[in-house]
């Protein structure tokens, strides 16, 4: 009997997840404070989720939040000019900053005895940040270098700047996160500043610490730090509404002489989480969404890729994914590279044919699970780095969701059946799509 | 006496507290030497596998690229009867999502996945599969003999990299470390026997160091390897000479090899220390001074004079010997005065060391990386690989920042004293001929070659 105990402990441990040590609180100046607890060495992750991105920026300053970003390097009174960064070398960390359209966020790893350190740094540059016009001036170079570089120097940032001008025709998802080149040009440091005080505020901020730390040790920390900055209420945001798209199509057709293959994207609009907040019903239709990615283009189950790749061989990449994490509208995009430029009709065909399948008959069984397994595989995965969880409880928290909603929707996913998916298939992608983008080769030059 | 004592207590508040301390080496099947470590923190295990002293060094002097070719061919050609598609997808199917990553260096031949813990038993079948039963079509053994790996390619490599591998020819003579991982004349007459030969010879489980880091136990481990690593040929039918320690030979020379490029590429080396070795720390921390961005070399070539762009030393170890060697680019006329500038740096540390600030900031910079180890399991893992490979315990991973927090200025400035050898600094120039340089040359009495570029 004690036998077979131990040995059904021991298969059990095999299948069971390894635990999560998440803890979270707030600060009474309305810091935020997550704590993802990972005793893997003495070294720590700690981050600043700023919740103010690219998108809203201001009118006729397009890309105003991804300057800040830059400018948050240049120094403060306390740690004047490049000491941020000369500091991190010093000791031996690591460091970067991210802008997407809804967030910005500024991270460093270090080992765990700097970590007060940077938080003084990091919490300093909240408010103290200092604007030198000579400055802004250099770094605006800097940043049209980048998007030269970026977006009108690359193919897939010129895909993607065109892509959601196509899709996004009032709200500012429209935009490129870098901004317009002639709006790079008119920024000044008043307008970076401006932007920095309405949005830089502990209120409107989410500490993320990973690391072998505990709670305590991180909010004493933190109150030692950020907790003295003064309690500032971030405006609400107000993003232009998106109008009625009527069900057309926009088609955009690309040539580039720097592409080799041929590339198509179809984009649809589709809710977003934020939209589900409260409402599990809603939430399983979208949790569907993102099941359906890998039921579609999974390197391995994916029914696109057995079909179109390994089949028929037409085409030779297949992809999907589902935006549903930002704040503006969520979008859900199905795209591939075909063998042969001729054989584009044929593949959209078969596209269209294996969604209105999924729509009237939903996936098979097999396809569920394996997808659902796929979908844990890919979780673990990211857990295995010190920031993989501390990043993806980031993103849900900038949109007011916990790690309780984070455990909610693995419950959703693992009771996920053929007719959610079916429901959520026909409800989102048997519409046309908002938009659809052909990029080719240019031969002509 | 009692200066020591604050010093060491002031040195311990450094050490770090592990938290994945509960790791070990054990011995499985009394030959293979197995390492692991808990990491609770996802059920993906990162699996290393290192065979020692199999690299590049033992091919045969006339099939340089032997080893390479092996492993090329192992891995792209699919095994157990399935098509290198088929055979990744069944990787796939397990949960390794990176696949199975083979590398080959002049010491070493290194493995290395990720899998989820339940299926690694079926990953290792797949491992010794791909091993013992590699189909090895003559069509894929042709292709993989017409690349080169990265490190010996010529082509597009600029004029730095080229230079470096000239420095090490011109040091290592005829030893193996001065050889290429391949070229194209050692890989020519590399056959199917050749190849299978030379996988059961090399990926024996004697030559093998593994190493697991995931959510495991030292219990799990028979399962694992039972019926799968433990297949795989014991040890190497033929034996191999190991190479001569310490060989390197420096002449202090400048040797020049004329390539008309825009930018000069100049590599410059001396004798390095390796982990092992007693005073490797205070070296590792001097190289650092001499070399890192922000210290001498960096601040006075770069950032006082614009003699470069960019200029670096590290130590390049390998398993017998070591090199202190650096490298930069710069423009053809400013080859003779970079040069002096790196001569007389190197001069001046040996003589009048270094500063108290440049010691600390280099101390707290080594220190403080060393814990990026720890951010993911596949890092933990190529530290303990490293650290086991090196001929240490593991426990010396806990006690790396204990030993250089102990290590003071006197102790660095008594090993520049020792080690620098300011004229017996070597010099490889790559690049343009051009006047000031001719002339340097010249009055240097510098050993100028004709002879363009390898082949490779």
């Amino acid at each position: 009997m004690r036998i077979y105990i131990a040995l059904f402990l021991l298969l059990f441990a095999d299948i069971v997840f390894a635990k999560d040590e998440v803890y979270e609180t707030k600060l009474e100046n309305g810091l935020q404070i997550i704590v993802v607890r990972n005793p893997k060495g003495p070294v720590v992750y700690h981050s600043l989720w700023y919740n103010v991105g690219s998108a809203d920026s201001p009118s006729g300053a397009s890309g105003l939040a991804h300057f800040l970003e830059h400018l948050m390097f240049k120094g403060t009174t306390k740690f004047p000019q490049q000491s941020f960064s000369q500091t991190i070398n010093r000791i031996g960390g690591t460091q970067n900053a991210q802008t997407s359209q809804d967030a910005t966020i500024y991270w460093q790893i270090v080992d765990k005895q700097h970590l007060p350190l940077v938080m003084e740094m990091e919490a300093d540059r909240m408010v103290n940040l200092v604007f030198d016009e000579k400055v802004v001036e250099k770094e605006i170079d800097v940043v049209l270098n980048e998007r030269r570089m970026n977006i009108d120097g690359s193919s897939t940032g010129k895909i993607s700047q065109a892509l959601n001008a196509a899709m996004f025709w009032n709200d500012p998802y429209g935009k490129p996160v870098i901004g317009y080149e002639s709006e790079i040009k008119e920024y000044t440091g008043q307008k970076a500043k401006d932007f920095y005080e309405k949005w830089y505020t502990p209120s409107n901020a989410i500490l993320i610490v990973a690391g072998d730390v505990t709670l305590d040790e991180v909010k004493n920390l933190a109150q030692k730090y950020y907790g003295v900055l003064p309690k500032k209420d971030a405006p609400l945001r107000n993003r232009l509404q998106e109008p009625t798209h009527h069900d057309i199509t926009s088609k955009i057709i690309l040539r580039d002489e720097n592409t080799r293959g041929v590339f198509v994207e179809w984009d649809y609009f589709v809710p977003n989480f934020l939209s589900a907040k409260n409402n599990p019903e809603k939430m399983k239709s979208l949790v569907a969404l993102n099941l359906l990615q890998i039921i579609l283009t999974d390197p391995t189950y994916g029914c696109l890729n057995e079909l179109l790749i390994h089949q028929q061989k037409l085409a030779y990449a297949t992809g999907s994914s589902y935006q549903g994490l930002g704040v503006s509208s969520g979008k859900f995009a199905i795209y591939f590279s075909p063998e042969l430029i001729l054989d584009v009709e044929k593949i959209e065909g078969i596209i269209q044919g294996i969604l209105y399948d999924l729509a009237l008959n939903g996936p098979k069984e097999d396809q569920i699970i394996k997808a659902k397994e796929r979908y844990r595989l890919s979780v673990e995965y990211q857990k295995r780095n010190l920031t993989g969880l501390a990043d993806t409880l980031g993103d849900i928290a900038l949109l007011g969701f916990n790690y309780n909603d984070y455990r909610l929707y693995d419950e959703i996913l693992d009771n996920l059946n053929t007719k959610d998916i079916k429901e959520a298939v026909s409800a989102h992608l048997t519409k046309n799509p908002a938009v659809q983008l052909y990029s080719y080769p240019d031969r002509t030059k | 006496m009692k200066f020591f004592i604050t010093l060491f207590i002031l040195c311990s508040s450094f050490i770090p507290a592990f938290g994945f301390i509960d790791g070990k080496k054990i011995y499985f099947g009394n030959k293979i030497q197995v390492a692991y470590a808990k990491d609770t923190s996802s059920r993906i295990v990162s699996v290393n596998m290192l065979f020692k002293g199999v690299g590049a060094r033992i091919d045969p002097i006339d099939q340089e690229g032997l080893g390479w070719v092996a492993m090329q061919a192992m891995i792209e050609g699919g095994a157990g009867g399935l098509d290198k598609q088929a055979f990744d997808k069944e990787l796939s199917k397990l949960g390794i999502l990176g696949g199975i990553q083979v590398s080959i260096g002049i010491d070493n031949i290194f493995l290395n996945f990720e899998c989820p813990k339940e299926n690694l038993n079926k990953a290792f079948e797949f491992v010794k599969v791909m091993i013992t039963n590699p189909t090895l079509s003559i069509k894929d053994i042709e292709r993989v003999k017409r690349i080169l790996p990265p490190g010996a390619n010529f082509s597009n490599a600029d004029e730095t990299f080229v230079a470096g591998k000239i420095l090490r020819k011109k040091v290592y003579g005829n030893h193996p470390y001065g050889r290429l991982v391949a070229t194209f004349e050692g890989m020519q007459s590399i056959n199917k026997e050749d190849i299978l030969a030379a996988l059961k010879n090399r990926l024996v489980q004697e030559k093998l160091l593994l190493v697991l880091v995931g959510d495991i136990n030292e219990s799990d481990i028979p399962a694992f390897l039972e019926g799968t690593i433990t297949n795989l040929p014991r040890k190497s039918e033929q034996s191999f000479a190991v190479p001569e320690k310490s060989i390197a030979e420096f002449d202090g020379a400048i040797s020049f090899i004329p390539k008309d490029t825009p930018q000069s590429g100049i590599a410059f080396a001396q004798k390095g220390l390796r982990e092992i070795d007693k005073d490797f720390w205070s070296l590792s921390i001097l190289n650092k001074i001499i070399g890192d961005q922000g210290f001498r070399l960096w601040n006075e070539l770069r950032e006082k004079q614009g003699l470069v762009y960019s200029i670096g030393t590290s130590l390049m170890i390998q398993e017998f010997d070591a090199l202190l060697a650096g490298g930069f680019s710069c423009a053809p006329e400013k080859v003779a005065d970079s040069i002096t500038e790196v001569q007389k740096i190197w001069s001046q540390i040996q003589e009048n060391g270094i500063t108290e600030t440049e010691f600390q900031d280099a101390k707290t910079s080594i220190m403080g990386s060393y814990s990026r180890y720890f951010t993911s399991s596949a890092s933990i893992a190529d530290l303990m690989t490293n650290c086991l490979s090196d001929g240490f315990d593991i426990d010396y991973i806990l006690k790396h920042n204990e030993i250089i927090g102990k290590i003071t200025v006197q102790d660095v400035n008594l090993i520049a004293k020792k080690y620098l050898t300011p004229e017996k600094l070597s010099f490889v120039v790559v690049g343009r001929p051009e006047e000031t340089l001719s002339k340097f040359l010249k009055e240097r009495q510098s050993d100028i070659k004709t002879t363009p570029v390898d082949k490779n």
